[in-house]
């Protein structure tokens, strides 16, 4: 007697998990990333620490995009590892390091410790940085893929300024690292280049998470006369769009094309070329001429994406027109500094 | 900036904080009024701010998705009440495991939504503070709604029958039983209530506020909640005073963020829990119904 | 009268029952994750053996579980302890994490041979949980707060003051977040014996825990902690100082719960930061309330740490979210909760 009434209650209780798990009703994706093709090329690993990277704000969606290229245009395999810990990182990647992986790659400057960590302890396998750096690890097997944020910057500012009715930019990060100081400075500077008069308003979350507190600092800014919004942050770049959408403002996407994301207010995106970084990354482990090197990418590896009508003709010419200069070497804007770092 | 001026612009902000808060506070001061630890609000708020855009997004319509959030926590306050009340069983620990499944459970759904998922969810829903409700309460609708419930948990809880009824279950289990009160049954009513309000909490951050879902998007906020029932000492009244206290705080920090002098914004999340530890402290014995957290058997 | 021979048999069989239990708890865990595999297009099979391969699998993996497991053995035996005597602490959390700052902290001020520093560490960050669980004792024996209210404040409080520290004071300039400058090569718990590579903190933890087994088996104590725990007034009238007996308890949990971070600091992570710490302390409810003793939070604290260690290789391998562990770590708690309350485990 009792025992059944306990088999019953088991029975019941692993029905009710099946049912509330089928009750989320959702068809099936297509398989995900699963095993990997017989004995690729090369074996790499990705290590993000934001949850899904093909999804997120602007430099892990170009990076993943970049990573998809290696997986498929060039047989590598790909392990992704996602919203791992600062703290995590070094154990993940010495991690898939004694698992016999040919390649780490780091995607974040906030990863750099774990590299400068890691990489001295195994010196057969690769560790490439996808970030800003001047140094390079210890290790015989390190290269880094350096974009320069400064130039990033500039052609923010100048794209925004000209956009804007009010001349005030608003500009929102999660953390003031480095590589983001490097940035907004340059955008205060684009700006001003063709916009003397242009305020550049710098606010930090202080976080990478929190959608209300982005959506309460961009509301701020617009109320201090914002009408052009740009923000590098995790996955409350959400409260961003939100603000933006609730009061009319444009936002300018980071790295990746945001036009999908929220068609109504993204007016453009600088692009980051992680097509081209990662096809030369493949080619060159291919021909087997992968050495210690630090990869400069400048204002080249910048571009803008499609405005789909937001501004008029006239202006978006004037913007590609500067933006060429600039990578072209004839317009030259001085880096200077701000101090925007609170 | 006047200081009229900031005021205008201070005040919603506050208002827009503290709104989620009121309808979890006012679920946790229910369901602990009625002796049941409601250490769950975290989860049901997550569940609420989850399946609340999910619906709106589906149907094009925020408030069928703030409706079917309260659904969801009605649920939720019926899984829980059948655990804690029913069986019975511990209710902190029920609360905090439960916190944890909803926490796997809504960040899984939200990202085999897919391509439905994160920035999707925010054009196509009008901003409820648009309303015309919003005219009726000269506030947004949901805060309106909050502080009209505050104003009847306070009536049902102090002016009616069931209130009392209520408040003995909390004070006193078997003399309320004694007194012929179906302690189990009722308890398991109330919870669901304060599901409901709970996810409500929720569904105001989300649908309400910030139009959009991401993993663990309430970060705390249910405990701000719990903070805030304790801090007034289970009174609904004081509950509303804290939640508005904490709201004012969110708002002000940010701003001193924005102007660049608020330094690390961590010191100020202590204060609520560093207050009502005061509070606690100082209005000392009388805190808390008596039965609360207690597990209640028949026999 | 075949139903009185069935309670009989029921009645000796705990064992059985724990069996049926532990099945039971495991079967709703793994059908969690295949039905979770399922939904995103993996077969449960090859999730289930990603997760177990990233926690057991290798030297490497299994040393990182078994670090992980005497976390939570310590959260677990710092809830257990105080729960004897009818105190439920819920802010382990919060006291591991002050716990952690004040051992990374002082080892980054103090210079001197390692020999003195590490025990000096470990005796502040005990100190510290100390500290955080005091509260909440104090407004229990003077106020007669409940106490399940003032440790989920002072949790959240603790944990709050932590990020304030690393983001504030104790920043380390270069880093790119919120962390405190590593802590020194010298004072980092040295791996005893190299060939195991398991560092000293894990063998006091298991010493710790035979320790505290054979205290509340064995002593005058452990049954005077029985006897209040169990009935207070009754234990007050046969003479007993229950808010002593109460205080020792209480504190002695804190302080196991701020070694159990000053252990994960210097021997781990190696400093304070944003996200370095999992979710140990509620890991450790779970454990003690699973475990009901402290030999038996070893087991669950084991299964524990797989989830969490081997979650990132399942993944990796297999694209189901990490998030997923979370569901894993929370439903077996409430089966167990469940299931002990129907009729055939409280017989």
């Amino acid at each position: 007697m009792k025992s059944r009434s306990f088999a019953v209650r088991v029975l019941a209780m692993l029905t009710i998990l099946v049912l509330s798990g089928s009750a989320v009703g959702c068809p099936r994706r297509a398989a995900a990333p699963a095993e990997q093709p017989a004995a690729p090329a090369f074996r790499a690993a990705a290590i993000f620490s934001i949850p899904d990277p093909a999804r997120a704000g602007g430099w892990d969606r170009a990076q993943w995009a970049g990573l998809q290229l290696l997986k498929e245009e060039h047989g590598w395999g790909l392990s992704v590892a996602e919203a791992v810990p600062f703290p995590d990182l070094a154990k993940v990647a010495s991690g898939y390091a004694e698992a016999g992986y040919d390649v780490v790659i780091f995607t974040s400057s906030a990863h750099i410790p774990a590299w400068m960590e890691v990489a001295p302890k195994y010196p057969d396998t690769w560790f490439l940085l996808m970030s800003v750096t001047d140094t390079l690890p210890a290790s015989p097997r390190v290269a880094a893929w350096r974009p320069d944020m400064y130039s990033y910057g500039v052609i923010v500012g100048i794209t925004a300024a000209k956009a804007s009715k009010t001349g005030t930019i608003g500009v929102i990060g999660g953390m003031p690292i480095p590589a983001l100081l490097l940035m907004f400075s340059g955008i205060i500077e684009g700006a001003r280049h063709v916009r003397p008069d242009a305020e550049v308003l710098v606010s930090w979350a202080g976080n990478w998470v929190d959608v209300p507190t982005h959506r309460e600092l961009t509301l701020l800014h617009i109320e201090n006369q914002a009408d052009v919004l740009f923000t590098v942050t995790g996955p409350a770049t959400a409260g961003v769009f939100e603000a933006a959408e609730a009061k009319g403002a444009m936002v300018i996407g980071y790295a990746a094309d945001w036009y999908d994301d929220a068609p109504g207010v993204v007016l453009t995106s600088v692009l980051v070329d992680t097509i081209r970084i990662y096809t030369d990354l493949a080619e060159t482990f291919a021909a087997g001429l992968m050495d210690k090197r630090i990869v400069y990418c400048g204002p080249d590896y910048f571009t803008l994406a499609d405005f789909r009508g937001k501004l008029p003709e006239a202006t978006v010419a004037e913007i590609q027109d500067i933006v060429r200069k600039i990578q072209a070497g004839e317009v030259v804007i001085p880096v200077v500094m701000h101090d925007i770092g609170k | 900036m006047s200081i009229e001026e900031w005021i205008i612009a201070f005040l919603p902000g506050a208002m827009r904080a503290a709104t989620p808060l009121i309808f979890a506070a006012l679920g946790v001061l229910l369901a602990e009024r009625s002796g049941v630890l409601m250490i769950g609000v975290e989860g049901a708020m997550l569940l609420g701010a989850l399946f609340s855009i999910v619906v709106a997004l589906l149907t094009g319509d925020a408030w069928l998705g703030f409706l079917f959030a309260g659904l969801v926590g009605a649920a939720a306050g019926l899984f829980l009440g059948g655990l804690t009340v029913r069986l019975p069983t511990d209710q902190v620990v029920v609360g905090i495991a439960f916190n944890l499944v909803v926490l796997g459970l809504t960040s899984f759904v939200f990202r085999l939504l897919g391509p439905v998922g994160v920035y999707r969810i925010a054009p196509p829903i009008p901003m409820l503070e648009l309303s015309i409700m919003g005219a009726v309460f000269a506030a947004p609708p949901l805060t309106g709604m909050a502080l009209s419930l505050t104003l009847i948990t306070w009536v049902l809880l102090f002016r009616t029958g069931p209130g009392l009824k209520l408040r003995s279950m909390g004070e006193r289990a078997h003399a309320a039983h004694a007194a012929g009160i179906d302690v189990v049954r009722s308890r398991i009513v109330v919870l669901v209530l304060a599901g409901v309000l709970c996810a409500f909490g929720g569904a105001a951050l989300t649908v309400g506020w910030v139009r959009v879902f991401t993993e663990n998007i309430t970060l705390g906020r249910g405990f701000i909640a719990l903070a805030a029932v304790y801090f007034g000492r289970w009174h609904p009244g004081w509950a509303l005073a804290g939640c508005l206290l904490f709201g004012m705080g969110d708002a002000l920090a940010l701003r001193l963020q924005a102007a660049g002098g608020g330094g690390t914004p961590f010191y100020l999340m202590t204060i609520p829990y560093l207050l009502t530890l005061v509070v606690v402290g100082i209005t000392g014995k009388a805190v808390g119904p008596q039965d609360a957290g207690k597990p209640y058997g028949r026999g | 009268m075949r139903h009185r021979v069935f309670q009989r048999i029921l009645q000796a069989g705990t064992v059985h029952r724990t069996f049926a239990l532990t099945l039971a708890l495991l079967a709703v865990t793994f059908a969690a994750l295949a039905v979770a595999a399922l939904l995103v297009g993996s077969a449960p099979l090859d999730v289930i053996r990603s997760l177990l391969e990233g926690a057991l699998q290798g030297r490497f993996r299994m040393i990182s579980t078994l670090i992980q497991t005497s976390a939570v053995v310590m959260t677990g035996l710092a809830v257990l302890l105080p729960y004897q005597v009818g105190f439920f602490n819920v802010g382990g959390q919060g006291q591991l994490e002050v716990g952690a700052l004040a051992g990374v902290a002082i080892t980054l001020a103090a210079s001197g041979p390692a020999l003195l520093v590490i025990p000096l560490s470990f005796t502040l960050a005990a100190l510290a949980g100390v500290v955080a669980v005091a509260v909440p004792l104090l407004l229990r024996i003077k106020r007669s707060s409940s106490e399940v209210t003032t440790t989920i404040m002072m949790n959240a409080a603790c944990i709050y003051l932590v990020l304030g520290i690393i983001t504030g004071p104790l920043k380390d300039p270069a880093a790119f977040y919120g962390t405190t400058h590593p802590v020194p090569n010298a004072y980092q718990l040295p791996v005893v014996p190299g060939a195991v590579g398991l560092h000293i903190g894990v063998w006091l933890v298991l010493a710790i825990t035979i320790g505290l087994h054979l205290v509340m088996t064995r002593t005058v104590f452990g049954v005077k902690l029985r006897a209040v725990g169990g009935n207070r007034p009754a234990a007050i009238a046969a003479g007993i100082p229950a808010d002593r007996i109460l205080a020792i308890a209480v504190i002695t949990g804190g302080a196991l719960a701020g070694l159990a971070g000053g252990m994960q600091a210097l021997g781990v992570v190696h400093r304070v930061a944003e996200g370095w710490a999992k979710p140990w302390g509620f890991a450790g409810i779970s454990a003690a309330l699973l475990g009901g003793s402290p030999l038996g939070v070893v087991p669950v604290a084991f299964v524990f740490a797989i989830l969490e260690t081997g979650a990132r290789h399942m993944q990796a391998m297999t694209g189901v979210p990490v998030a997923v562990v979370y569901l894993l770590q929370g439903l077996p708690v409430l089966t167990f909760l469940g299931l002990r309350a129907t009729r055939y485990f409280t017989r």
